[in-house]
């Protein structure tokens, strides 16, 4: 007979019993190897992502390391706690089942062994993040566990793996009480299946036939099933394309293609780290992390903005992200002291 | 703010590529395309960007004739990068303030038709024996000119025009590890097995990507790589699989 060894049993948290190859192990990716091929990976909604681990208190700002987290697209999946797990979960609008019955998003949950959680189809948005109490553990592979399928890099045991039927996530067990920290989930995300995003002008738009910069803004485009991890293939009227030859360049995360058939492809995470179609510019992490949550038939139209406002907005989305990481800080604080209070009294 | 110059001596330009990105476009300066000398130039870049920017810095990306830096928007911006680079310019861009010669990497290669299934066929349509191709593709040295397409697959060139293949139109679903290959006038090695579209011409047995390794490659953007033919024994001697 197999015994698992107490220690295993011990990190043993989560038993995937329904997985697929849109659930991966993420944080905020990869850097510093893109001069070596490797793409950057990540939570494509790393706002959501810090979210959630802050929900079970792991420590994270908006701009360090983001502890790592299980990327769900789309939903359709379904764990057996093998452990107490503290987890939560934060996105995309997935209909949570804890031993069939409905729990809440943005909320601390707290599984004991044999406890199973279904997770349904989304109603709205494309990715859901779930964190566990003190992390999924997993190797990092350059300094991250980012799952990349194509590169075979990253994920639960570091080849690059998705989560599937079967796969056992190792965690800490949770051995407190539900701490019941949440966050009105309005604060960080509803769900549009049409909005409006900001461009900003940059990269070859010199290059690109003059009509674009002026046609850009006034196209709706279509979220096509093409699109993935890689990039968001835009459908609708083709923009017009010159024929030309450049030199492959640097792609940065948000580069907007413009390939020969003139439809539009926003690069998200796992993005060729280096390219050679015209770009028309480029969005911005948060205007990424908002696409990467639109699905299928939805719809997306571009206005331009200007570097100097890019770079303000984006700032400004950060402080106010980081506002919020603190909020949650200061609720596992309050109830980290009631702990500590409780076992006081105890041993007096 | 985009498409600055640097200066008429050095005519490099800024573009900006994102809210935490912009790219060095260095074709200015090789007017006559990409070459050993911008190659040298990239070397510069690569090694010395890092220590001018800091830990702003996240991301550095050379290819061909530019460099893609992407950094941290709540450490700097555009401008104060641009403005760091401003005030090296010399140190960076100055041909003669390079001062670590790049790195001339040899490559061991076993050219034959059972390690390289197109070899035959690439040298009928050149109209040149198996052993004249061979000479042409390992006689010469190349750049490093991109890292990209897969983890660890460079393109080197340029190879000589007597050689110049374009693409095969059917990609093989499963090109070998190690597979030294050429298409229009660039060449490369495989480092792992993958779907591909060039030409096959040989196998080169060293491991060259190692993801735990550091380096996880032996060259860089801006180093010089030389093919050198290795007999059938020696290839399996140093590991090479048929």
């Amino acid at each position: 007979m197999n015994t698992p060894s107490e220690e295993t049993s011990k990190q043993a948290g989560l038993l995937v019993l329904q997985g697929h190859s849109g659930v991966q192990l993420q944080d905020a990716g990869r850097f510093g190897a893109a001069a070596a091929g490797l793409t950057q990976g990540g939570a494509v909604d790393l706002t959501a992502a810090r979210l959630a681990n802050a929900l079970v208190g792991n420590h994270n700002t908006v701009s360090g390391a983001c502890p790592a987290v299980l990327e769900i697209t789309l939903g359709a999946v379904a764990f057996r706690a093998e452990q107490p797990v503290l987890l939560a979960i934060t996105g995309a609008a997935m209909p949570l089942l804890l031993n069939s019955k409905p729990v809440s998003r943005y909320r601390t949950l707290l599984l004991q062994p044999g406890d199973l959680l279904e997770i349904g189809y989304s109603r709205a948005g494309a990715r859901a993040y779930l964190a566990v109490a003190d992390g999924f553990a997993a190797p990092a592979i350059c300094g991250s566990v980012a799952t990349v399928l194509r590169e075979k890099v990253g994920g639960p045991d570091g080849q690059g793996k998705a989560v599937l039927a079967g796969t056992i996530l190792n965690c800490p067990a949770w051995h407190k009480p539900d701490p019941q920290i949440s966050l009105p989930y309005h604060q960080h995300y509803r769900h549009q299946s049409i909005r409006a995003l900001p461009l900003i002008a940059g990269a070859q738009i010199e290059t690109l036939d003059p009509q674009v910069s002026q046609l850009l803004p006034q196209r709706l485009f279509r979220i096509t099933a093409r699109s993935d991890r890689m990039g968001m293939q835009l459908g609708g009227e083709p923009l017009p394309v010159k024929a030309q030859q450049l030199y492959s360049e640097g792609i940065c995360l948000g580069a907007m293609q413009l390939p020969p058939n003139g439809l539009p492809i926003v690069m998200l995470n796992d993005h060729q780290t280096i390219g050679g179609y015209p770009k028309t510019g480029a969005l911005t992490r948060g205007a990424c992390e908002l696409l990467g949550q639109m699905m299928t038939g939805n719809f997306v139209r571009f206005y331009w903005l200007d570097l100097q406002a890019a770079v303000q907005q984006e700032r400004q989305r950060l402080m106010v992200l980081q506002q919020q990481l603190d909020a949650l800080v200061g609720q596992w604080r309050v109830f980290l002291s009631q702990q500590r209070q409780v076992k006081g009294d105890i041993d007096e | 703010m985009h498409l600055q110059l640097l200066s008429a001596e050095f005519p490099v330009r800024l573009r900006i590529h994102s809210e935490q990105a912009l790219l060095l476009d260095l074709t200015a300066l090789a007017p006559q395309g990409p070459g050993p000398a911008l190659m040298q130039l990239m070397h510069n870049l690569r090694t010395q960007l890092p220590a001018l920017l800091g830990d702003a810095l996240l991301e550095l990306v050379p290819s061909y004739t530019s460099v893609l830096i992407i950094f941290d928007l709540l450490k700097t911006d555009h401008g104060e990068i641009w403005q760091k680079i401003v005030s090296a310019q010399m140190q960076l861009f100055r041909p003669e303030a390079q001062t670590n010669a790049n790195k001339i990497i040899e490559l061991p290669c076993y050219y034959s038709v059972e390690s390289g299934p197109d070899l035959a066929g690439v040298a009928a349509l050149h109209q040149l024996s198996l052993a004249e191709l061979v000479k042409l593709h390992s006689q010469q040295s190349y750049q490093v000119y991109a890292i990209g397409f897969a983890p660890g697959f460079a393109y080197l060139g340029f190879t000589d025009p007597r050689m110049n293949t374009p693409r095969l139109a059917n990609p093989r679903p499963v090109v070998a590890a190690g597979s030294v290959a050429i298409a229009d006038r660039q060449t490369a090695v495989y480092p792992a097995a993958s779907p591909g579209g060039w030409h096959l011409l040989g196998n080169c047995p060293l491991p060259l990507f190692d993801l735990h390794a550091d380096p996880m490659l032996p060259f860089a953007v801006g180093d010089t790589v030389r093919f050198v033919p290795i007999e059938r024994s020696e290839f399996l001697r140093l590991g090479g699989q048929l």
